[in-house]
């Protein structure tokens, strides 16, 4: 596991396959933060996006592909719960072989979620503490 | 759904992966003709929809995994969180009709990871 700043969104898919960034619940992908993450992409951002919820969680959190067998994950930190966490985190998992990596934004994410996802998914994360802008 | 069953332990889970150890070398196709299908359930995620069953082979329980006509399979592992919460919702009604038979199938999210990758490296 690493702890670095890095210079461009680009670089959470260096190696690795899913992207897991946190962020508001007003976080809007089109938005200039937004294509921040995604402008570098050219893919239809609004068909693409798909809305996950788990069991009777109110929760909601969204992904997108980026190119072939990646995707951008954003979690949205308000209500999240380490129930909730712990669900996605799981499926995810599931999915991912054990030599497929994953890219995390520490930045405005707390520590104790930061600490779940890690020891969830046990296998070989990323971690960036932010992006500059 | 509180956590009820007794959690693998790790002789069980060696006893276990040397049993998928053997499976694995048969043919994937044979096996599942082989084998009968007790449970099917789908989840949604990253993009795909992901069938999964639960099929019984020699009397023991595996996991089939569906997504693009691409199979691949698993000891059945059921994964609960540290304060007992199922967290494999998509196993839940399988758990409610065959609860009398699950103590040697769950386990904590957290040991999961670890072990799926010893399995996985037998592939």
């Amino acid at each position: 596991m690493s702890y670095k700043i890095i210079k461009d969104a680009s670089m959470l898919f260096d190696d690795s396959k899913v992207a897991i960034i946190p962020v508001d619940s007003e976080f809007n992908p089109l938005s200039k933060e937004g294509l921040h993450y995604t402008k570098i992409y050219s893919i239809a951002y609004r068909e693409c996006k798909r809305e996950y919820t788990y069991g009777r969680s109110s929760h909601k959190s969204f992904c997108y592909p980026i190119g072939k067998e990646k995707y951008i994950f954003f979690l949205v930190t308000k209500g999240l719960t380490k129930d909730y966490l712990l669900k996605i985190t799981s499926l995810l998992r599931r999915v991912l072989n054990n030599n497929d990596y994953v890219s995390i934004l520490a930045d405005n994410l707390s520590d104790i979620y930061l600490d779940s996802i890690v020891k969830v998914l046990n296998c070989n994360v990323k971690v960036y503490d932010k992006i500059l802008i | 759904m509180q956590f009820k069953f007794k959690v693998l332990d790790n002789d069980t889970f060696c006893k276990k992966v040397n049993q998928f150890k053997e499976c694995s070398t048969i043919d994937l196709k044979e096996f599942i003709l082989d084998s009968e299908t007790i449970y099917s359930s789908t989840y949604d995620f990253m993009f795909k929809v992901i069938n999964v069953s639960v099929i019984a082979n020699s009397g023991e329980l595996y996991l089939l995994h569906d997504v693009d006509d691409d199979k691949w399979l698993e000891p059945l592992l059921i994964q609960f969180d540290d304060n007992g919460n199922l967290l494999d919702v998509f196993l839940k009604d399988f758990i409610d009709a065959y609860e009398d038979i699950l103590d040697n199938y769950c386990i904590n999210c957290l040991e999961y990871s670890r072990l799926m990758d010893e399995v996985r490296q037998l592939k």
